[in-house]
């Protein structure tokens, strides 16, 4: 049944994206851990077209967040580009399958996706932050603030310099095993492709974690990402005809503002913060779907 | 990490960067400003698009959401949903403009390699859209 958008829907809409932008932009994943379930289970929309929404609230909300990301030097673009390749043929192959996994099977997927993300944010607080970072003694320490930047890249693509959270010195680091982040992140492509969430719920643990990436680079590069990736799945379901652009509009300009406020406020907020708030979104979420897979509570 | 800097870039003159050898970090600088331009200003058209075609549905009464497409957009003749069409359509182009001018640079500076993955990656989205 077509939904339609009265003056209340309107607002509780843009509201909803202003909020899922805001939670994106300081994670890295793209707001479609918010957007999904508040359609589906909240308004009853199908879940291929709230799917389709996300994904361009994602792209949206990459795009916004991208911008100050890279300004400030934190986006790794080189490291995103070894990445994306794989994480493009995946988000292109889970839009495809789509069509044809039952929908309580995309719904258990979905909440299963949610508690993985919340795992592997958990333990991410445990591993020490700087297990890679290279000898700095010949870095000089204003090499960044020299520039005006708080992280750059090497042209290799898996160095690079960050600003140390405390004291602002420049610090070198390496990302390891490409080949892992490279694997998680087709991972991640494929379950954007099929869910809408943007796939940055696993590419920021599989970089930080898995590749030895400093969170807020892993968090910037991750945000550049789901831009692309969205992309990849949005044109597929564009040219199906799922897309429903009432819809989508709203959605989109409340994300864009959400966005932009929540990539300003990311360097006021501590990283612990930051994770607090990832988690219980992707909690709540993803509880939501498994008891709806489940037929606990109906959507 | 030959190409990040090292103390030596800045502590004798004779190794500091000259026109002719540019900083590495300040060419990855106006790099990541200009990528950042491109997708602000595409995805500013795009959101301008799409605020004009929901306020233009809204003000004919149109509320009924409704799915469109792409290879549809061409025939609407309501001005709500072409706007919102194309809103759509620029929303989706962004990400790879955006993607274009870090080729383009990174062409400039010699760096084919992550030139060429970012190119693959285009020519991916624009598969996808067949595919679909």
């Amino acid at each position: 049944m077509p939904m339609t958008l009265t003056f209340s829907t309107l607002l509780v809409l843009i509201l909803m994206g202003a909020a899922a932008g805001g939670v994106g932009a300081l994670t890295g994943i793209g707001g479609g851990a918010v957007v999904v379930p508040v359609l589906v289970l909240g308004y009853g929309v199908s879940f291929r077209s709230a799917v389709a929404v996300s994904l361009a609230a994602v792209i949206a909300n990459s795009a916004a967040g991208s911008a100050a990301y890279l300004r400030q030097g934190l986006t790794h673009k080189r490291l995103a580009f070894n990445l994306e390749v794989t994480t493009t043929i995946g988000g292109i192959l889970g839009s495809l399958v789509t069509a044809f996994i039952p929908r309580p099977a995309l719904e258990g997927i979905f909440g299963l996706s949610q508690f993985l993300s919340a795992e592997l944010t958990r333990r991410r607080k445990r591993l020490p932050s700087a297990a890679n970072a290279l000898a700095t003694a010949e870095i000089p320490p204003d090499a960044l603030s020299r520039h005006g930047l708080r992280a750059c890249e090497g042209r290799d693509g898996l160095t690079g310099l960050v600003a140390d959270e405390t004291d602002g010195t420049a610090r070198a680091y390496r990302a390891r095993r490409p080949l892992l982040g490279a694997g998680a992140s087709m991972v991640a492509g494929m379950l954007s492709g099929m869910l809408g969430i943007g796939g940055g719920f696993l590419k920021v643990p599989a970089m930080t974690v898995g590749m030895g990436v400093p969170v807020r680079v892993a968090t910037a590069t991750s945000q550049f990402m789901i831009g692309i990736t969205a992309v990849a799945s949005f044109v597929v379901y564009f040219a199906a005809g799922v897309v429903q652009p009432l819809l989508v509009a709203p959605i989109v300009l409340g994300i864009t503002t959400g966005s932009l406020l929540g990539s300003r406020l990311s360097g006021r907020l501590s990283v612990g913060t930051i994770e607090a708030v990832y988690s219980s979104v992707v909690l709540a979420s993803g509880l939501s779907f498994v008891l709806g897979a489940f037929g606990v509570i109906h959507v | 990490m030959s190409d990040l800097p090292t103390t030596g870039t800045t502590v004798t003159a004779a190794d500091r960067p000259s026109p002719a050898s540019p900083d590495p970090l300040a060419q990855e600088a106006r790099t990541n400003r200009l990528t950042a331009a491109a997708l602000l200003v595409v995805t500013t058209l795009a959101l301008a698009l799409i605020l004009a075609g929901l306020v233009t549905s809204l003000a004919v009464g149109d509320r009924t959401a409704r799915p469109l497409a792409l290879a549809d957009l061409g025939s609407q003749h309501d001005a709500g949903s072409l706007l919102l069409g194309l809103g759509l359509l620029a929303l989706a182009a962004a990400p790879g403009l955006g993607i274009l001018v870090t080729v383009a640079r990174w062409l400039r500076a010699g760096d084919r390699r992550h030139a060429l993955l970012a190119v693959l990656v285009v020519t991916l989205l624009l598969g996808g859209a067949l595919l679909g």
